[in-house]
């Protein structure tokens, strides 16, 4: 699934995110998946899609900078994938 | 690979990370009672008899809340048969509602269908699993 970055997403809510030293762990509770968020700006930026009208806000609003955004959106797209984000 | 993104980090980093152990399990089993209905000869567990040690009702919610506190996503419940212990049903729901998922192993010949059909209807809501 790709992910549209001009279009809102939020952390599904059936979703719990545990914080690590090297990001999260994160589990549905749903599917009964476990994810990884490998680090702590992915954090950041799946804790504030909800916030913001655009994926691309939440990127910009955790600083990630702009070189790295198709690696992030990459990583937002498998997230969208086991049902860790959703659009809304 | 463009030059505006970075080196991939080495594939030992999240590895490396884990060696320091996690914040906390990710989940843990549980055996509730050791009493059982059947006396199976392959049981690992060699359970049968009810230890008068067991947890009181109160005692498992403590330690559901504690599981809660450390976010301990879900317990894999077995025994013993759990569905004999007359709290079973209530535990589960107060884990659930806790945000602690359950999972658990059961032989069945205590849980009405009607019982069975709602804990699944409710797994797929909160994260159970039967």
């Amino acid at each position: 699934m790709a992910i549209d970055l001009h279009c809102p997403y939020r952390l599904n809510p059936a979703v719990a995110l545990r914080p690590e030293p090297f990001g999260a762990l994160v589990y549905h509770f749903g599917n009964r998946r476990l994810s990884f968020l490998k680090t702590r700006q992915l954090v950041t930026v799946v804790r504030l899609l909800a916030s913001h009208d655009s994926a691309a806000g939440a990127l910009d609003a955790a600083g990630v900078p702009a070189g790295q955004w198709p690696r992030y959106a990459a990583a937002l797209a498998a997230l969208a994938d086991s049902e860790v984000i959703d659009a809304r | 690979m463009p030059a505006d993104q970075p080196p991939p980090a080495p594939a030992t980093a999240l590895t490396g990370q884990f060696k320091a152990g996690l914040s906390a399990p990710i989940c843990l089993t549980w055996e509730l009672t050791y009493a059982c209905n059947l006396q199976c000869v392959h049981c690992l567990s060699a359970s049968g008899r009810r230890d008068p040690r067991e947890l009181s009702t109160q005692e498992c919610m403590r330690v559901v809340d504690e599981l809660e506190r450390m976010q301990v996503f879900y317990v894999n419940i077995g025994g013993g048969e759990p569905t004999l212990r007359p709290d079973f049903w209530d535990l589960l729901d107060y884990s659930v509602a806790h945000h602690v998922g359950v999972k658990f192993s059961t032989n069945g010949d205590c849980v009405a269908p009607r019982r069975a059909h709602a804990a699944v209807i409710k797994g797929q809501r909160a994260g159970e699993a039967v």
